[in-house]
């Protein structure tokens, strides 16, 4: 065994004495100094994950560079964390997370990153190159599971080519449809060292915004300028490519209306007068020709069909996303999302949609009005909708709301609007639950001084509460509001009352119930002033009457 | 119209309906009701208020009804209408007798 010292830490896996400082002349570094080297060349300043064995060496090397290691208490959070970061910043966020089960327990947000089209980058231990099939510790075929939730995965059997795979990973994740990638180094690897003077460390390569085709976008210029009710839907290619300048250049310039969804939510702010929030249905099937950027053609948007138009424009980065599903597509641009509508603005002359937009906004007049009677509403138990009303007249524009899921998105949606983009990073294309405080320990960590609020239902906040644990050691003042409405409401099957409000004092929280309208209020601004994770368990009303919203044409 | 599918869709329509969502907590509002009568599952009305997101055969939840029960779009927007405009505890027996009178109609149409 190897020799210890006061640490407990054999002697053989310490941080160097020299840390991540640059190669100096004989200098030698092992496996994660190289690893934080090259993360730090990326941009990384936090990596969340849980510790372990097989990683160690990494997690050393991060503390003694300064980057912020936030240690959740399980894997899935880490890695709908590092997500999370992706959906706050537009950069890629960074877990890291042992062998064998610290690598399956991350699987499902890496399986709700590919699904989201989110750039993150998993790092994992592994199982030492000679124990492969032998029986060791914490193995099993690791990168045969990651290949099938992300989009690229490897191994690293050279410590000199660290630097290399990182600076891969890191492409691989933002570019085209950004994805979650894969890295995963050896425990024998990672602890062994190398003289500084045998790595080199790969270029960087600046952002790429690919253009569009200047004939196509001519010719989407000519349909939309003899559309009679042209409209636009915007997706998470938006978000990606950091185009909401863009966007709101191209929108203002035609006067078109326009519908953010997913990541794309806040890239134009609700309240401006052209955009009608997330409501594609209302505006897509009234529209004659419908112009969508960087959004697929999935479920959450019909799979893109609309018979009714005269024409779909489409824009993505990847092509396989044109025409998905079969869907006719008049014009098809494979470019970056921020320089195709750059240069459709360029191409596009102001369209004459005031009365179009006037009838569009009508419409969604009637749907307000009929939410804002909800949302005043004194009934007991509380409607969902009176309490995202008290919590938007306490919120800034720059708050975060994280919509776990389900019926907490579809309430989030009608009763809070999103006005910057990152804001209401509510969204899991594979139906994750418990994910948000994932999402909030990342908004929070990237975002400090802002409101960062998971907004969650009873069911969902079983699966990762005791990350709360987590927020309260980093001082992150996330504010839990459960919409309790007694149970699993998707399936029908009762949990009952529960006082989840009572964890908060075990992690110096705070923490209340709220069974009455009038109580809403002081509840969630005692919440908001927090230092530190509040809960506000909120008992709602299991049947709670909606909006009329549906499309009569 | 389908007066077979209408039928069955009346006959087993809940105590409770909602307004203005297809599925979601506490039930279904008559479209949601008579499109999952109609053999669509509750993956394609999950959360929707408007719409059926099904590949190929969704859309407006007002079309797609229509559609599937041989209705015409008019009825179908009615119903809606009334569906939302009638207060919570009355607003499946005032659907069921909706249902009951666009039957009676097709029965005297011959």
């Amino acid at each position: 065994m190897a020799e210890g010292d006061a640490s407990g830490r054999p002697s053989w896996a310490q941080p160097a004495a020299s840390g991540v400082e640059p190669a100096a002349s004989g200098a030698r570094s092992n496996g994660g100094e190289l690893m934080v080297r090259a993360l730090q060349r990326e941009g990384v300043t936090h990596l969340f994950g849980l510790g372990g064995g097989h990683i160690n060496p990494t997690w050393w090397a991060a503390q003694a560079a300064g980057l912020t290691i936030v240690d959740v208490r399980h894997e899935a959070a880490a890695a709908h964390a590092a997500e999370g970061w992706a959906l706050a910043t537009g950069e890629p966020g960074v877990c890291v997370v042992t062998a064998g089960p610290g690598l399956t327990n991350a699987v499902t947000g890496l399986a709700n990153a590919r699904s989201n089209g989110s750039p993150m980058v998993c790092l994992a231990g592994s199982a030492t190159l000679r124990g492969q099939d032998a029986g060791e510790v914490e193995m099993f075929d690791q990168l045969e599971v990651a290949r099938t939730v992300t989009k690229w995965a490897r191994r690293i059997y050279h410590l000199d080519r660290i630097p290399e795979y990182v600076a891969a990973a890191f492409r691989e994740a933002r570019s085209g449809r950004p994805g979650p990638v894969y890295l995963e180094v050896p425990i024998d690897l990672i602890h062994s060292d190398i003289a500084d003077n045998d790595v080199a460390f790969p270029s960087l390569l600046a952002p790429q915004r690919p253009g569009a085709d200047a004939t196509l976008i001519r010719r989407a210029a000519e349909l939309l300028a003899a559309a009679a009710r042209p409209a636009m839907v915007v997706g998470s290619g938006v978000w990606w490519s950091g185009a909401g300048a863009e966007l709101r250049a191209f929108v203002e310039h035609t006067g078109i209306p326009v519908v953010t969804r997913q990541s794309a939510r806040g890239t134009i702010p609700d309240d401006h007068p052209l955009c009608f929030g997330n409501d594609w249905q209302s505006v897509a099937y009234r529209a004659d020709v419908l112009l969508v950027v960087g959004k697929q053609l999935d479920y959450f948007f019909g799979y893109g069909f609309f018979p009714h138009l005269d024409h779909l424009i489409q824009v993505d980065v990847n092509p396989l996303e044109i025409g998905r599903n079969r869907v006719p597509v008049s014009v098809g641009i494979v470019a970056d999302a921020g320089s195709a509508l750059a240069e459709l603005t360029d191409a596009t002359k102001p369209l004459a949609t005031d009365e179009w937009v006037a009838s569009l906004r009508r419409s969604a007049d009637e749907v307000a009005s009929a939410k804002r009677a909800l949302a005043r509403s004194e009934q007991v138990p509380i409607h969902p909708l009176r309490v995202c009303a008290e919590l938007a007249a306490l919120l800034r524009r720059d708050a975060t709301v994280v919509a776990d899921a389900s019926n907490m998105l579809m309430w989030a949606n009608a009763g809070l609007k999103a006005y910057e983009g990152g804001c209401l990073p509510a969204m899991s294309n594979l139906g994750c639950i418990g994910h948000g405080v994932g999402f909030a320990l990342a908004a929070a960590c990237a975002r400090p001084d802002t409101q960062v609020v998971w907004l969650v239902g009873d069911g969902s906040f079983g699966f990762n509460a005791m990350e709360l644990d987590t927020a309260a050691r980093f001082h992150l003042p996330i504010t839990t509001v459960i919409l309790n409405n007694l149970g699993w409401s998707g399936a029908w099957v009762p949990l009952g009352v529960r006082h989840y409000e009572r964890l908060a004092p075990g992690f110096d929280a705070v923490g209340t119930l709220v069974e009455r309208p009038e109580e809403l209020r002081p509840a969630l601004e005692q919440a908001l002033a927090a230092e530190g994770p509040s809960i506000v368990n909120v008992l709602v009303d299991p049947e709670p009457e909606y909006f009329p919203g549906r499309f009569l044409g | 119209m389908n007066a077979d599918l209408v039928a069955r869709a009346r006959d087993g329509l809940p105590r409770r309906l909602n307004a203005g969502i297809l599925m979601g907590d506490g039930g279904f509002c008559v479209l949601g009701w008579m499109l999952l009568t109609a053999g669509f599952h509750p993956i394609t009305l999950y959360a929707n208020t408007v719409g059926v997101a099904d590949p190929g055969v969704g859309g407006p939840a007002v079309d797609v009804v229509a559609r599937a029960y041989d209705l015409p779009r008019d009825a179908v927007v009615e119903l809606a209408r009334l569906n939302d405009a009638t207060p919570r505890e009355q607003r499946s027996a005032a659907v069921r007798a909706r249902l009951d009178a666009l039957l009676a109609a097709e029965r005297a149409d011959g």
